[in-house]
């Protein structure tokens, strides 16, 4: 099926735009560099102390933090992006990566966008429009209300008839923003409210749907991949059922609960609803799976926060595919045979404080290390003497690791955790552990409800006991005051008080 | 930095790093942070009032659904912050009124900043609660 074979021929490009932040800014960057392609980050005020910054070719300030005005403003990005002398844009994930009219506006000003073409996203980006399709061709999905009438009364009237506990959801979302659980018909109102105000600040949207909320499903989803040919395969399926508050915190490929029957029919579904939507790119179908049954949940129309853990058991670069794609060339030779191989897993590593049950912390990062090693991988966006700021999501860095087995790649990455250093904001890291080491996980039996069974109350770190607080106090005075890791990097200090690139707009172009 | 220090008769190698007053160390597989002086409230100072509801982080108040004089009930949610593109709801146990607002919707707080003041008819309270907007 060739249902793009009707858009303008692609150009060739040689210098790359990306319009995102943090560690996939850092992966598209390098993907670029290895290719030999030139890179133009577009960033924010605020990103002026990361590691993207230090590492493209070129960089050019679109706006200030907000993302509003930044990451999320398609004007100011095109305009950047044509300033830097980019022919292409990568989108990365979150921010403008599924929004079909910043596709549509790239075409227009002759830039290539590494992805699908504006016409897939429109038909599978789109939660409502995507289950329209799955409805057509028969696959199954979740019972639900997502009509465009968006009138409070009629969205709780649609709640009470699908039956609580029901979820409310963005429409143009993803990543869990936007999305609320109601258990009881007398916080429906007051989540819904809150479900649109988030759906509008981090989509520019305030249109949600509404879905039963399954129980005991575990989240499940097909990385699919359409290249140059016009089929789509896929690249076997990844588990994201540890998730708190609809953002996932660990996945691994392959999951460990599917039967080959049922990996085969969601592998089916998966890339049937892509290519009747003229996909191309890199693409995820998600479904939740509960008692061998499976339904469609949303399409992302993008590259994943999880896809290194397809990239490790199937030993491919999934970003580079995405530029071959989109320069034209093929990327998977007709015959190959694809087969997955051991066990990966991914850790995300939020900025956040564990013993109050996740409340984002920010600051100036001190010692940052990670321990490397073969099987391990580190996609960060964050270095010693950087600011991690309010302004953006908390996710600093992923932990990833391969092993033959799931038991071996569980042992490796609780090694990993525990030798992994983040100094001058406090992680998730402590909470990772004791997910890894939980029974339900360490069965592989663990649903989306995971977190909320076992994790709901914020993790207490034992105290120190007196021999440990005189350690502890000797480490203290053993420590000069005056050092600091950071020392050499090109942070002066808060950045907010810095001269600020946007001033100087076009400066450097 | 790599510190030597003395561990029941045993020198451990710990890294260790002081940052904004508060000592960062990595020992035995674990991040910890210490505070020479173990203050009380979360990054200020002073005491913090049972009825004064402060920001628990820094953000944006997207919205204020009690006005001043307003009777509160225990539980009843008072304010709504996003920091890091989530919602998170601020509630207060203590039953009582709304005293003052030393906020406005849309204004960008920083951590410990006072948002709210109930009173209270009585001394009894419990400190302000704040929990994830999604539970």
């Amino acid at each position: 099926m060739k249902a793009w074979a009707a858009e303008p021929p692609r150009v060739p490009f040689r210098q790359v735009a990306i319009a995102n932040r943090g560690e996939v800014a850092v992966r598209i960057i390098q993907a670029c560099d290895e290719m030999g392609l030139g890179t133009v980050l577009l960033h924010s005020e605020a990103d002026i102390h990361t590691r993207a910054h230090r590492l493209a070719g070129k960089t050019i300030c679109i706006g200030p933090a907000a993302s509003s005005a930044s990451y999320l403003n398609i004007e100011a990005t095109i305009q950047g992006a044509l300033a830097g002398g980019a022919e292409a844009i990568h989108p990365g994930f979150g921010f403008l990566s599924e929004n079909a009219d910043f596709a549509a506006a790239c075409e227009r000003a002759r830039l290539n966008f590494i992805g699908p073409p504006a016409a897939a996203i429109r038909k599978l980006g789109d939660k409502v429009s995507a289950k329209k399709l799955a409805q057509q061709l028969g696959l199954p999905l979740v019972p639900g209300y997502e009509g465009a009438q968006q009138d409070l009364s009629l969205l709780l009237a649609k709640a009470k008839e699908i039956g609580f506990p029901v979820i409310v959801k963005a429409a143009a979302g993803g990543g869990g923003r936007g999305m609320k659980v109601i258990r009881r018909d007398d916080e429906a109102r007051e989540l819904i409210e809150s479900a649109q105000r988030e759906a509008q600040s981090a989509f520019g949207s305030p249109q949600v749907f509404l879905e039963k909320y399954l129980e005991r499903a575990k989240h499940i989803e097909f990385q699919i991949f359409g290249d140059v040919s016009g089929k789509v395969i896929h690249l076997f399926d990844r588990e994201c059922s540890v998730q708190r508050r609809h953002q996932k915190i660990i996945e691994e490929a392959l999951s460990p609960s599917l039967s080959a029957d049922v990996r085969r029919r969601m592998g089916a579904a998966a890339c049937a609803i892509a290519e009747v939507a003229g996909y191309r790119s890199a693409g995820t179908v998600e479904f939740l799976l509960q008692d061998e049954q499976f339904y469609l949940l949303e399409v992302n129309t993008r590259l994943q926060v999880e896809h290194p853990v397809t990239e490790l058991v199937m030993g491919v670069d999934l970003v580079k595919a995405q530029i071959k794609t989109a320069l034209g060339e093929p990327v998977f030779a007709e015959r190959e045979i694809w087969a997955p191989r051991g066990h990966a897993l991914e850790c995300r590593i939020y900025a956040e404080d564990p013993e109050t049950g996740g409340l984002p912390s920010i600051g100036r990062l001190g010692l940052v290390r990670w321990p490397e090693g073969p099987g391990r991988r580190f996609d960060s966006g964050f270095e010693s003497g950087d600011e991690v700021s309010e302004f953006y999501d908390s996710m600093i860095a992923k932990a990833i690791v391969w092993d033959e087995t799931r038991p071996r790649a569980i042992a490796k990455m609780l090694t990993v955790l525990s030798q992994s250093i983040v100094f001058g904001v406090k992680t998730n890291i402590p909470l990772l552990k004791e997910i890894l080491q939980h029974p339900d996980f360490v069965r592989g039996t663990m649903t989306t409800r995971f977190m909320d069974q076992h994790f709901s109350a914020p993790l207490r770190l034992d105290p120190l006991d007196e021999a440990e607080l005189r350690f502890v106090k000797s480490l203290a005075q053993k420590t000069p005051r005056a050092y600091r890791s950071s020392e050499g990097g090109t942070n002066p200090g808060n950045l907010l008080h810095g001269v600020s690139p946007f001033n100087s707009h076009w400066r450097g172009v | 930095m790599r510190i030597e220090a003395e561990f029941k008769g045993q020198v451990d190698v710990v890294e260790a790093e002081w940052i904004a007053g508060r000592l960062w160390y990595h020992w035995r597989g674990e991040t910890r942070v210490w505070e020479p002086s173990q203050r009380r409230g979360r990054g200020s100072g002073e005491q913090i009032a049972r009825e004064v509801i402060v920001a628990p982080m820094p953000g944006k108040v997207t919205k204020i659904l009690r006005q001043i004089g307003d009777p509160i009930q225990a539980g009843d949610l008072i304010l709504v912050m996003e920091a890091m593109k989530m919602e998170y709801s601020l509630r207060a146990e203590v039953a009582g009124r709304i005293g003052r607002l030393e906020c406005q919707v849309g204004e960008q707080v920083s951590l410990g900043k006072k948002l709210a003041q109930i009173e209270t008819e009585s001394e009894a309270g419990t400190e302000p609660k704040v929990d994830g907007a999604m539970k």
